[in-house]
């Protein structure tokens, strides 16, 4: 499992807390960069286990 | 959310509110219990629970639930004597109040905390975060 290279995507990628405001993912915003790190594994068909936030610490 | 104390474990928040992250942003794969640490409440004359959940099935409900157990895992009985308390907002802060544990620091010093679901989420993540008032 790359969680280096899904958590580079990740941090690439923005949220939408409103309706029409994006803003950046960073390490500061630990529910919206697992998500996407688990949007990353599902579209690349990258199995992976029940994993969180202190585990992609190490590729921030 | 999203704020810096995410990172630590433990961190105060204001000068009589400390704050715990149980779980931090898990995405949950699998329906198995996941445990927290065990969390001293001695100090705590109150005691609030939230969670924040984005755990998501296309087809089926996730279903989360919480529960309370003692550093003994035994389970804590809420006051309406279930033993766990559906976590089924999505993408919402939702307050667990006084309503069913108010007396929970006044009988267990330490306790942990367990979420599991019924079905497994193919997307998204909750947090759990034990928010204490000092005594």
């Amino acid at each position: 499992m790359d969680y280096a290279k899904a958590v580079e995507w990740a941090l690439t990628q923005t949220y939408s807390p409103f309706e029409g405001i994006n803003l950046p993912i960073t390490k500061d915003t630990p529910t919206e960069l697992v998500d996407k790190v688990r949007e990353y594994f599902n579209e690349n068909d990258i199995e992976y286990d029940t994993f969180s936030y202190d585990d992609l610490v190490l590729y921030l | 959310m999203g704020r810096q104390e995410y990172i630590d474990t433990v961190s105060l928040v204001g000068r009589k509110v400390e704050e715990f992250v149980a779980f931090n942003a898990i995405a949950v794969a699998d329906t198995s219990a996941k445990f927290s640490t065990i969390v001293d409440v001695s100090k705590y004359k109150k005691i609030i629970i939230e969670y924040y959940s984005t755990l998501n099935n296309a087809t089926n409900d996730v279903n989360p639930i919480m529960a309370v157990y003692d550093d003994s895992y035994k389970a804590v009985k809420t006051h309406s004597g279930t033993t766990s308390i559906p976590l089924n907002a999505r993408s919402a802060l939702v307050q667990i109040t006084g309503t069913d544990f108010s007396s929970l620091n006044s009988i267990y010093t330490k306790i942990r905390l367990q979420i599991a679901v019924g079905k497994v989420p193919d997307s998204g993540s909750i947090t759990v975060k034990i928010k204490g008032v000092v005594n």
